[in-house]
Parts: C-alpha cells; sequence; structure tokens
C-alpha cells in the first residue's frame, strides 16, 4: 500500500491542504508547530477511522483534540493510496453530524464498503492498534523517573508477550487481581454479615443453654429435697417396722417399776408419766388408763402386767401412729409441692431444649448466601483467568520469539553497522546486545542505541505481523541518533520496498537521504 | 365427605420476603392458616387433612396450644395431621405428650395406622417422620385395608431422602385420594386421586408462583377436587432481557414497569439475562429501588464476539487468550473468566 495524496479540509490545526507522497523513503520536515504530529493523526485517522470516545475519557481523545474549532460542520479529508497495482480514493467526514466514509476504486469507478470490510481487506489485517505498535514509531518514551533502558525491557517483554504490545499485560495483570480482591473484601463483608447472624443465633443457643442448665440445678436441688424427705420418711417407716420392740419394752420396764415398788398408785402414774413424757396429748387416754388401771387394781394383783401392759401397749402404739399420720401429712404436702415443681422445671427445660434443638438447626441450614456463592465463583473466574493470561503470554511470548527476535538482530545490526550482531530480549535476562565478543547489558548502551533496539523490533515486528506492507511513519524518531547510524538506516530503509515517511524538525535526514538518493 | 387437603404450613418459618415483608411474614404464615381453618368452619367440611410440616421445626408447647385452640374451634371438622421432616416425632417432641382437642387425630405412628370415621364412611391412613430423611420407599405396598368404604392416604415425602414412592404403585394401592406433602410446589399426580396441595404459602425464595390447597368431596360417584389459592403472597422470578444498549437506568425503569404489572405485594427476585455492552458495568443495587426484591442476580455477560476477537488477534495474546477457552459453555465459571480476561485485555489496549 502506498499512500500517494493527503488532502486536510478540516483537521485539527490543518484545513484546505495538500500533500503528495510517492513511494519509498520521503521526509516531511517541518518547524515546531508545523503540524507534524496532526498530519501523523490524520493519517490514522483516515486508515481506521476515528471513534467518539465516551464519557470522560472522550475530552482527552483524538475526536476531540482534533476537532476544528472555527469549522466542526467540516470535519473531513480524503486519502489517494495504490495498493494491488489499483488507485482508490478513500474520504470521510468525521463531523459529529455527517459522519460518513466512501471508498471507491478509480481505475473503475466501483464503491466499495468501509462497513463491510473493504478496507480492511486492503489493509491487509492491519488494525489501529498493530499500526500504533509496528509501522507507527514515535520516540522511545520513559515513564518519568524511569530509566530508558527499564523503559525499554518493559515494552519489549510486553511487546514480545502480547504478540506487538497492543496489549498492556501488566496492566491486564494488574486489574485482574484488583478485581479479585474487590471481590474478596466483599465477600468478606458479606461473610461479616453471614457471620453476625450466625453469631446472634449462637448468643441465643448459649443463653438458652445457660438457662437449661439452671433449671437442671434447681432440678437437682429440689429432687435432692424431695429425696431427703422421702429418706427421713423411710427412716420413720423403719423405725416403725421396728415398732413391736417399743411397746415391748416399755412393757419390760413398766413390769421393772412394778416389781420394784409393787404399787397400784405408782403403776398408774408410772404409765401416765411415761405417756406424758412421750408427748402423748392427755384426756382420753389417760381417763381410759386410769380406768382400766383403776379396774386392774380392783381386779387384784393377779391381774396382773402383761394384760394392761399390752393394753397400755397397745394405745401407746395408736398414738404414737395418729402422730405420724399427721407429720406424714405436712411431709406429704411438701412432696406433693416438690414434684409438681419437678415436673414444671422439667417441662420448661425440655421446651427450652426443643428450642436450642430448632435453633441449633437453623444455624446449620443457614448456608451461604447467593451472592458469596457468586462472589466465590467470580473469584475463581479470576484466578482462572490469570492463570490462563500468563499462559498465553508465554505462548505468545515464546512464539514472537522465534518469529521476530531474529529479524530484530538482522535489522539492528544493519542499522548499527555491524557494530552489534545481534539482540537479546528474555523477561528474564533482560535486554543484551551481542557485540561479537561480549554480551553487553542495555543499561549500559547509549541513548541513541537503546532507540536503535526499540526500532528494529518494531521493524521486524511489523514485517511478521502485517500481511500487507503499510507505510512506515517516523516521527521525530532521529534525533538521538548519530550521522552514521542515522546514514545506516536511512540505507536500510531505502532497501525495503515500502513506502516509508519520516517526520521530522531536522533538516539532517533530508540532506542525508537527498545524497544517499544520489539527488 | 367434604375435605379440605393441606401441607407444609411450615409455622414458625421466619423467610426471607424481601425489604417490605420479611419482618411480619411469619405472622402472615400463622394468619393464611387460620384463613384456611375458618374455611373449614364456612364450608362445614368433614375433614382436615394436614400432610405433614405443620410446623417448620420441632413444635413448642405454646404453638401446639395455638394450633389445638384454633382446631378446637371447629363445631364439625374433625382434623387428622401427621408429621413431616420439619416437625418430625423425635425423642423429645411435643407431639407425643400434647393432648389434642377431641376433634383432633394425629397419626403419629412411625408405622402405618389409620382412624376410622364411621360416620363419614371414610377412613385416613398414615404414619409420620420420626427423623429428619427417610429413604426407604415406605409408602410402596402400603395397601388400603378396607376398613371403610373411602379410604384417604395422608403421606409425606416423595423425594429421595424424604420416602421416595412409586406414583404407579400408589394409584393401585385402594385409596379414593392421596393428600401429598413435602414439594412446596402444587402438582397433580393423578386427576382427583394423588395430589401434592403444596405449601399453604410459600416459605422460601424458590417457592415460586400460586400457592393454596386442595378442596375435594368423595361420594359413591368418585372424588372431585379443586385448587384453591390461597396465600397472602407470591414469589416471583423474573428474567430480564438485557441487550448492549441498556444501562443501570434502562433496566431499573424495565424492573419497576414489570413489578408494577406483577404488583408490589408479592416478593421479587430478578435475574437479568443476555449480553451487555461490555463497557457498561450494572449496578444492580441501584436497580432496587424502593421495591419489593430480594436480589438482583445479574448472568449477563459482555457482547463480545469471540470469533471475531480470535481470528482479528490470533497471534498475539488475546487470541491466545481466546484459545484457551475453546468449547467452554455460556454460563460457566471458565466462560466468566474468559470474559473477565478479554475485558480486562481489550480496556489495557494502549
Amino acid at each position: 500500500m502506498v499512500i500517494t495524496e493527503l488532502y486536510i479540509r478540516n483537521f485539527g490545526k490543518l484545513s484546505e491542504q495538500h500533500f503528495y507522497l510517492r513511494d519509498g523513503v520521503q521526509v516531511i520536515s517541518g518547524e515546531n508547530e508545523f503540524g507534524k504530529t496532526t498530519l501523523h493523526a490524520f493519517i490514522r485517522a483516515m486508515l481506521f477511522g476515528m471513534e467518539r470516545g465516551r464519557g470522560r475519557a472522550a475530552a482527552k481523545d483524538d475526536f476531540s483534540r482534533y476537532e476544528p474549532w472555527d469549522n466542526p460542520g467540516n470535519y473531513a479529508g480524503i486519502m489517494r493510496f495504490t495498493c494491488g497495482g489499483r488507485s482508490f480514493r478513500l474520504e470521510r467526514d468525521f463531523s459529529r453530524h455527517t459522519r460518513h466514509t466512501s471508498l471507491v476504486c478509480e481505475n473503475d469507478g466501483e464503491e466499495l464498503s468501509v462497513e463491510h470490510g473493504d478496507l480492511q481487506v486492503l489493509l491487509g489485517g492491519m488494525t489501529a492498534e498493530l499500526f500504533d505498535n509496528t509501522v507507527s514509531i514515535g520516540q522511545m518514551k520513559a515513564e518519568p523517573g524511569q530509566e530508558l533502558s527499564d523503559a525499554l525491557a518493559n515494552y519489549a517483554a510486553n511487546y514480545y508477550e502480547t504478540g506487538g504490545g497492543e496489549f498492556d499485560l501488566s496492566g491486564v495483570l494488574r486489574s485482574l487481581s484488583e478485581k479479585k480482591r474487590a471481590a474478596l473484601r466483599e465477600l468478606r463483608r458479606e461473610a461479616e454479615v453471614y457471620g453476625a447472624e450466625q453469631e446472634k443465633l449462637t448468643q441465643e443457643i448459649k443463653y438458652l443453654e445457660e438457662d437449661i442448665r439452671q433449671l437442671r440445678m434447681e432440678y437437682r436441688e429440689k429432687e435432692k429435697e424431695l429425696k431427703d424427705l422421702e429418706n427421713a420418711e423411710s427412716r420413720e417407716e423403719t423405725e416403725r417396722s421396728t415398732a413391736p420392740h417399743g411397746p415391748a419394752g416399755i412393757a419390760s420396764r413398766t413390769k421393772a417399776a412394778l416389781m420394784a415398788v409393787g404399787g397400784f398408785a405408782m403403776i398408774c402414774m408410772g404409765a401416765a408419766g411415761l405417756l406424758q413424757s412421750r408427748g402423748m396429748p392427755g384426756g382420753l387416754p389417760e381417763i381410759m388408763l386410769a380406768l382400766i388401771t383403776g379396774a386392774a387394781g380392783l381386779a387384784g394383783l393377779i391381774l396382773f402386767a402383761a394384760g394392761i401392759i399390752k393394753l397400755r401397749a397397745r394405745t401407746e402404739a395408736q398414738s404414737a401412729s395418729a402422730e405420724r399420720a399427721d407429720v406424714q401429712n405436712a411431709d406429704s404436702d411438701t412432696q406433693r409441692r416438690l414434684s409438681w415443681e419437678l415436673e414444671r422445671l422439667q417441662s420448661e427445660w425440655k421446651e427450652k431444649e426443643l428450642r436450642c434443638g430448632n435453633i441449633r438447626e437453623q444455624y446449620e441450614e443457614q448456608g451461604k448466601s447467593e451472592k458469596q456463592l457468586r462472589l466465590e465463583e467470580q473469584c475463581r473466574a479470576l484466578e482462572i483467568a490469570e492463570e490462563r493470561m500468563q499462559k498465553a503470554a508465554r505462548v505468545t511470548g515464546a512464539s514472537m520469539d522465534r518469529r521476530v527476535s531474529r529479524r530484530a538482530s538482522e535489522i539492528f545490526s544493519a542499522v548499527t553497522d555491524g557494530r552489534y550482531h545481534s539482540v537479546e530480549i528474555s523477561r528474564q535476562k533482560g535486554i543484551t546486545v551481542w557485540d561479537g565478543v561480549r554480551r553487553i547489558p542495555v543499561e549500559r548502551l547509549s541513548r541513541g542505541t537503546i532507540e536503535q533496539i526499540y526500532f528494529s523490533v518494531r521493524m521486524a515486528a511489523a514485517e511478521t505481523l502485517a500481511e500487507e506492507p503499510v507505510p512506515i511513519i517516523l516521527d521525530d524518531v532521529f534525533a538521538f541518533y548519530d550521522d552514521k547510524r542515522l546514514e545506516s538506516v536511512l540505507k536500510w530503509l531505502s532497501r525495503q520496498e515500502k513506502q516509508v515517511i519520516i517526520f521530522t524538525c531536522h533538516k539532517r535526514e533530508e540532506r542525508m537521504l537527498n545524497a544517499a538518493q544520489g539527488k | 365427605m367434604k375435605f379440605i387437603h393441606i401441607a407444609d404450613v411450615h409455622l414458625g418459618a421466619q423467610p426471607d420476603a424481601g425489604p417490605l415483608y420479611s419482618r411480619g411474614r411469619s405472622r402472615e404464615l400463622w394468619e393464611t392458616f387460620e384463613r384456611v381453618i375458618r374455611v373449614c368452619e364456612d364450608e362445614q367440611s368433614d375433614l382436615l387433612l394436614i400432610a405433614g410440616d405443620l410446623f417448620h421445626r420441632q413444635p413448642l408447647v405454646r404453638e401446639l396450644r395455638e394450633v389445638d385452640y384454633l382446631f378446637s374451634e371447629l363445631t364439625h371438622t374433625k382434623v387428622v395431621l401427621i408429621a413431616g421432616n420439619h416437625d418430625y416425632v423425635g425423642t423429645n417432641s411435643n407431639y407425643r405428650t400434647f393432648r389434642w382437642s377431641e376433634n383432633v387425630f394425629p397419626l403419629f405412628g412411625e408405622k402405618p395406622q389409620y382412624v376410622d370415621f364411621p360416620e363419614l364412611k371414610t377412613a385416613v391412613y398414615g404414619l409420620s417422620y420420626h427423623s429428619r430423611e427417610i429413604s426407604r420407599p415406605l409408602y410402596d405396598g402400603f395397601t388400603a385395608a378396607g376398613a371403610e368404604p373411602f379410604e384417604i392416604l395422608l403421606a409425606h415425602g416423595g423425594d429421595e431422602k424424604h420416602i421416595p414412592f412409586d406414583r404407579r404403585a400408589m394409584e393401585c394401592a385402594g385409596f379414593e385420594y392421596v393428600a401429598l406433602g413435602h414439594i412446596h410446589k402444587p402438582m397433580i399426580l393423578k386427576e382427583d386421586q394423588i395430589i401434592y396441595s403444596g405449601a399453604l404459602e410459600p416459605v422460601d425464595k424458590n417457592d415460586t408462583g400460586p400457592h393454596g390447597y386442595v378442596k375435594g368431596e368423595i361420594t359413591a360417584s368418585g372424588v372431585r377436587t379443586q385448587w384453591i389459592p390461597c396465600a397472602s403472597r407470591e414469589y416471583i422470578h423474573l428474567g430480564i432481557q438485557i441487550s448492549p444498549e441498556d444501562t443501570t437506568g434502562s433496566i431499573k425503569r424495565e424492573i419497576e414497569k414489570q413489578i408494577q404489572e406483577y404488583s408490589n405485594e408479592n416478593i421479587y427476585k430478578i435475574i437479568l439475562r443476555g449480553k451487555r455492552d461490555h463497557d457498561v458495568s450494572l449496578d444492580t443495587e441501584r436497580m432496587k429501588g424502593g421495591q419489593n426484591i430480594i436480589e438482583i442476580l445479574d448472568e449477563t455477560s459482555p457482547a463480545y464476539d469471540f470469533e471475531k476477537l480470535y481470528t482479528e488477534n490470533a497471534d498475539t495474546i488475546l487470541g491466545r487468550y481466546i484459545e484457551q477457552f475453546r468449547g467452554c459453555r455460556e454460563g460457566s465459571t471458565e466462560y466468566q473468566a474468559l470474559c473477565e480476561g478479554v475485558e480486562a485485555l481489550l480496556n489495557s489496549r494502549q
């Protein structure tokens, strides 16, 4: 492809200007502010169109930068070029409202369609990005504070690994990992919300467990109380079951007293006293006793102890059991109260245990939220993306290395007039040049030489990546070249069967080129 | 013999019902249940059949008292219920000890049993869950014993871990009617014979569609049933088709329009599908507005023409990256990785 004419209607600071170009190397020189950069941008805009950016970026994009101030309605131009032996006329109107593109083959007047990719075919697959990274060459730029050699090393590594420098690999990896970090942050936030809910449930479970513990303790206490009561009772029960000894004991004691004193009254008093001392309510039994003892006295000594005592003992036993029943009554009230209490405590704690179980169930059921799952998936996706991006970079880098390196070395050798034999580019070892004796790291090279490596890599890539030779545009590239190197590079360019357009603010390039071409 | 068949009332559940209704949702489940009891009373139904999961978890005594009080007010209707997998009869279950009103007939046994209503010429069969899961097909081979002319099976389950059953066998088991519970979506397995009434109210955000109960009548000439919607709200999944022209604002408007159509009384989950412009990032939080939306799922993918990108960039990292995802399914994690990577690459274009 050879550009033959540029006609700028209105584009940036240029208006109504014609530029006629020819095949081979040519120089467009002019002083600063002449509009070289504008012309360069115009060529790019004609070849690839110019999309208006959206949003904030729009303020700084090419469309806004080159939109004419005075005559924005006539933001347009024409480019003539030849390709495959045929001439074409490409006309573009960039204006916001009358945007239009036409492509006509001037040999037969055939109207081609840019929308349908006819121009792309003529450009042989060259894209705007590829153009920017291969044939359209400006001065190498380093970030502020960055060594040019580092800039070149980064550039070259990226250039290789992305297959032409169209993309910024470290930027890509950075943005992927930033996105992953953001997703992880959100995931943590989400987990906190989830955790807070779980925590609430855990707390509730804890409170319930504490309640249950209390209830159980209370239960045990009451249970013990009840047991004590029951024990007390059963002790009495045992006493009662050994009761026959009681009356019999009394009887023997009475018998002894009787033997000793031998008097009825004494018997009566003794018996009464005995009864009273046992805490018996007086009254009837006493009267009965008196009567009985009286009768016994009357009946004489024959009616001796055994019978009376038997009777008395029976009475005694009877009254003792009545007493016991009373105590027992009071006891069984407490017992009943206690067992109710126990029942209540048990049902209360059982209910709480049930609630506790329900909350535990809820705790276990509470799975991750859908948002969490989605974020987790995004993290996984971003991890896969990172991993495969690196793999893609390795593959691309290896293939670029195979295809570009040798050619870049050839060009570099030609440009340096054989001073260096080859250039080697690797992510690990950085960029080194080989002068036939030593391998010199790029840091030790002059700015001019570094620019020449840059130039060589791009030229080599342009050859390998672009199917159709596209004009090479060199915008102020040679400022740091010494005369000898400049001569070599111009010689090399002249040998390439390509259109080369050199923009410069110096006269040097034109002079030398004229000399080289024998003009 | 007139009956009403409900299931999966899930009293005590606290379903997420969106920002507007979650707070009162638990109460709504009780209200709807009461409403059905009232229907039983108004229509003087003979039987209220509850096919399991009346409660969401182990019922507390006070909850049982509430329910029993409602039952006790029924002047005519008799209630038969079984325990499902949620309110299964555990060792500490209050179901074991609770004393029900006279008109309530729980079938809480682990083994099949039945309750006989000679005055209705009806016998109701059933069994209850005694554990959270039962994977044995307990209903297979379970046939009507012929105790009464009309025989009903009250059953709960139907999936792998909850008494799977053979529908064909059930059809031939001799029951006039099988009142099923467990599956929350109302479903007729056999017309007028084997029916999932569905949950009375939807209790999970995936219980979409209408919910209600079955009203039926068994006469000598056969069974007639009717499904009656009665839930106070519905979960609605709204799929919204996105095109590359859409923005957060335009999608928000579309969601508002659609929700207005379906009424904001319902509970929404929005799923965004289709292709969005790759430069547009959709802010789903902003789309919610003040509407009763539980969540908005963004399933859109950026509108990339991967084939075209690949052929144009075969030798560059972009092409090699796309190449690694050959044959990956749209919507998969891999596909998402593809989109993320391509987006990052295209954004890095210098």
